[in-house]
């Protein structure tokens, strides 16, 4: 009997050791594809003012009876700004629902009434909340010009005497930011270029733009907008840097970096970001070599120019430009 | 003349130890092989409301195979096997349809009649839970009729009754046997090469496995087993590397009391299952154990064994859990039928004759399976996630001439899948086999095979969520009768029924659950066929045989229909 009592006594030891897993399960919660829906907590927000030039932040809440896919759209009344926020959970709150004031879609919301739409996949139910926009999101960086103010007159243009051309501030239409914008338009038959505009750091009170020395964390941002019917716009946008520091510019001995946007789809405003480091040198919208030292040297930028450019045969074109912004670290987010 | 008979008889014993020499010693050159002729004449007929008009209702296929090998014996202690295949499918005269392989080629021998060692092509297992080739679903339901179809399959894919693994790769073993205390210890290692590296991200892999056996005596054996599937780093410009090492202790005692014979057996071990330098793998890491206990009461031979075992959800053992049927093939046979051209399921049939829906290879992570033929035990003893046991009864008596098994096993899940509720599984087995020709005392051989297996998977739903509840049944009877000199009648019958709702999982690249799939089934498949075998030899066979598949949809709305195959099978079969 000793001769069976150690194997018997070890297996019920082993059988003693099974052990289940009662806290997790592998895969997807299958309540979350089969559970029936329910509202458990409505739609709310944490403030209905709110101030981001402050820093403050508005979250959203709501709870349901099983994970659902949830989209929340806060759209602004005025400037038909949208922000979206997404996301797969039972409950949402500040982890996962905040709202810094940004856009995803453009224009970029302004002090103005907004309304915060909640919307679940594959259930009829639509929540709403209002809420006030006091103060925008600061803007952060060096900021050539948001168009809100007048021509500044350390600025210089030339502009092609052509038909219907339109080089102006204006608030005709919705802005990218703020009431103004800037719209360039006009048919030239004879040229590529319809108008320009040169912005040199001395307009800033300084001979160089005051940026970053190092040319992976400068970031250039502009907002453009394409207008619906019109496919030919092309805006260039040219940096002069002073290779050798004697405050003059020279043609064709130091760099000239560009980008060029070619407005031809998407309709509507459009942020175009770009890290300093990664502009080219183009000539007739090719990349070549660089022209100058070939050294990306963003403090010693002294020029930024911006060309509206069409084919000539293709007749009128158009395009508004808002926002002009160095940023640091990343770009900007609007 | 007494001289005359004085030299006859000198030479008649001189040419007698001639003989006598010359078949004791071994040849330097020799040749084997196995050569077959296997024809298929199908007919196809489908339960549909419009007639199909797409697919053609009869199919034929058929081919002459010879695997002609060579043995080489270049010393005493080294011998060199190559097998070259040769197979012509019917119809492909003048090249086409012709195809030439090389089946199988090693090297093997023995150093200082110590170490034996075999390179090349080898055949190779340690334990269930470590490196184990395990049969196929439903394979002991498997009446002696059909095996003459699936021991074609078993032989084209390597499968020997020994579950082990084809591999290619390099084995050494070596024992020492010891005066005192221990009477042996046995060393094994194999490693071998899974996948060729593609030159670009996908690097070489290589199987390891080892095993260390110390017999203490006859009463009780330990052993430690290791295998690993890993890439070799720096064979790929891909940083991330796969390793999936298993280790395990075996321990197995026997003593005998009076009449009985108490022997207990035991495995446990663990796995760790990760890819290095990829921050998205998860790392998995688990530990199994297996113990039995068997009490036999030898005047009866009358067996009683009580199983226990846990094998966690986590437990990746590539070299056990890899699986024969590759059950994301299709069937060549009809694949598509109905108007619609519908993929057509694997059924028992395609199982017993298409070597193509069979893996060679081991696999990291785990294959499909098909609930519906094995939902408890898809990985054989190593499946993850199931612990529970197992209690079983065997008895061979009337003189040898009935033998019977039965079992009865009950296990969970250990961790859920979608929800925290566990599946319960339970399994029932019954199994017989009668020699009446023992039992009547007839010379002829008549045997009758009978099996059935009832298993069960339940778990409770909630909130919504659709309870499980998946039951097949498989029944199996077979006869085989040698009635007149070399030739045998045999028929038989298996029938599997499936109903019930159960989940499969979808998973990603890192065998992660990111989703279930419904799998709701109704129906049955029932193949009943008989034929008759010519032995010429005990290596040489002649058989016609007639099998029909009846394939029940029951589904509302499914778009596979029920069928019916008829299937003509002549097989040819030699081994010299």
């Amino acid at each position: 009997m000793k001769k069976i009592f150690l194997p018997l006594f070890s297996a019920i030891v082993l059988l003693s050791s099974c052990t289940t897993d009662n806290t997790a399960y592998d895969g997807p919660s299958l309540t979350d594809i089969y559970g029936e829906f329910s509202l458990l907590n409505t739609l709310s927000v944490s403030s209905t003012a709110i101030d981001f030039s402050t820093g403050q932040t508005l979250s959203c809440g709501a709870e349901f009876s099983k994970n659902v896919n949830w989209k929340i759209e806060i759209t602004g009344q005025t400037s038909g700004g949208v922000n979206t926020i997404e996301g797969f959970s039972r409950i949402i709150d500040a982890t996962n629902a905040i709202w810094d004031g940004s856009a995803s879609t453009l224009p970029m919301f302004r002090a103005e009434e907004c309304v915060v739409m909640l919307t679940i996949e594959n259930e009829v139910d639509t929540l709403y909340q209002n809420v006030t926009v006091t103060g925008t999101k600061p803007i952060v960086g060096l900021l050539l010009s948001d168009f809100e103010a007048e021509w500044n007159p350390g600025w210089s243009s030339f502009i092609q005497t052509g038909a219907d051309m339109s080089f102006i501030i204006t608030d005709a239409d919705a802005a990218g930011q703020g009431a103004k914008y800037y719209d360039m338009g006009g048919t030239v038959d004879w040229d590529w270029l319809l108008g320009l505009i040169d912005i040199p750091a001395t307009a800033y009170g300084t001979p160089a733009f005051t940026l970053n020395a190092n040319p992976n964390v400068v970031y250039f941002n502009v907002l453009l907008s394409k207008i619906p019917s019109i496919t030919n716009g092309i805006v260039l946008f040219q940096f002069r840097e002073d290779d050798n520091s004697d405050g003059v510019y020279t043609e064709g001995e130091e760099d000239l970096f560009s980008i060029e946007i070619k407005l031809t789809s998407n309709d509507g405003w459009q942020l175009i970001s770009y890290k300093y480091a990664d502009l080219p040198t183009l000539v007739n919208g090719t990349a070549v070599e660089p022209i100058g030292n070939g050294i990306y040297e963003p403090q010693k930028l002294m020029q930024v120019s911006i060309l509206m450019l069409a084919n000539p045969v293709t007749g009128y074109s158009q395009a508004y430009m808002d926002m002009l912004l160095f940023t640091e670290n990343e770009p900007f987010k609007p | 003349m007494k001289k005359s008979k004085k030299i006859i008889f000198t030479l008649i014993l001189g040419c007698t130890i001639t003989m006598v020499e010359a078949q004791t010693e071994v040849k330097k050159f020799s040749l084997n092989g196995t050569a077959r002729t296997l024809a298929f004449m199908d007919n196809l007929s489908q339960d549909v409301a419009v007639a199909d008009t797409v697919t053609a209702p009869k199919s034929l296929s058929s081919h002459t195979m010879v695997d002609l090998g060579m043995l080489i014996r270049p010393g005493d202690n080294i011998a060199i096997q190559s097998t070259v295949r040769i197979r012509n499918d019917f119809g492909g005269f003048w090249g086409s349809g012709v195809t030439f392989d090389v089946r199988e080629l090693y090297v093997k021998g023995v150093v200082k009649d110590v170490v034996r060692y075999q390179v090349g092509d080898l055949q190779y297992k340690l334990t269930p839970y470590t490196f184990y080739n395990n049969n196929i679903e439903l394979n002991a339901f498997t009446p002696k009729v059909f095996s003459h179809l699936s021991d074609q399959i078993a032989y084209d894919n390597f499968y020997l009754n020994d579950n082990t693994w084809r591999q290619q790769g390099a084995s050494v073993d070596f024992g020492v046997v010891f005066k005192k205390y221990i009477d042996e210890i046995n060393w094994n290692l194999y490693t071998g090469r899974v996948l060729t590296t593609n030159g670009g991200g996908s690097p070489d892999r290589l199987f390891t496995a080892a095993n260390i056996t110390m017999l203490q005596s006859k009463y009780l054996s330990l052993g430690v087993n290791y295998t690993n599937l890993y890439d070799f780093a720096g064979t790929s410009a891909n940083p991330e590397n796969l390793k999936n090492p298993v280790v395990s202790g075996t321990a197995n005692a026997q003593y005998t009391i009076a009449d009985f014979l108490i022997s207990a057996t035991g495995e446990i071990g663990s796995s760790n299952s990760e890819i290095l330098n990829d921050s998205l793998a998860p790392v998995l890491n688990d530990k199994f154990f297996d113990t039995k206990i068997k009490v036999a009461y030898t005047p009866w031979q009358l067996g009683i064994y009580l199983r226990m075992k846990s094998v966690g959800a986590d437990f990746r053992s590539p070299g056990a859990q890899t699986k024969r049927i590759d059950f994301n093939s299709a069937p060549a046979a009809f694949e598509r039928i109905t108007n619609d051209q519908v993929i057509r399921e694997l059924t028992t049939l395609d199982l017993l004759r298409e070597a193509d829906l069979y893996n060679l290879q081991l696999q990291s992570g785990l294959m499909a399976f098909d609930p519906k033929y094995d939902n408890i035990t898809p990985y054989g003893d190593a499946s993850p996630n199931r612990q529970g046991y197992e209690i079983g009864i065997n008895w061979l008596g009337w003189k040898n001439a009935v033998k019977l098994n039965a079992a009865y096993l009950a296990q969970t899940e250990i961790r859920g899948q979608g929800t925290l509720n566990l599946r319960d599984f339970t399994r029932m087995e019954v199994s017989g086999e009668i020699a009446i020709n023992e039992l009547l005392k007839w010379e002829k051989s008549i045997s009758f095979q009978a099996a059935m297996r009832s298993d069960k998977t339940n778990r409770p739903g909630e909130g919504g969520v659709p309870s499980i509840d998946l039951t097949t049944d498989i029944i199996s009877i077979g006869l085989s009768a040698n009635v007149v000199s070399d030739f045998e009648i045999l028929v038989g019958m298996q029938q599997h029924t499936f109903a019930g709702l159960e989940f499969t999982n979808q998973v990603n690249a890192y065998d992660e659950i990111i989703n279930f799939n419904e799998y709701t089934v109704d129906g049955s498949q029932q193949i009943i066929g008989g034929g008759l075998r010519w032995n010429f030899s005990e290596k040489a066979y002649l058989m016609g045989q007639y099998n029909q598949l009846s394939w029940n949809n029951n589904v509302a709305d499914d778009v596979l229909p029920s069928y019916t195959i008829g299937n003509f099978a002549f097989i040819y079969s030699m081994k010299f």
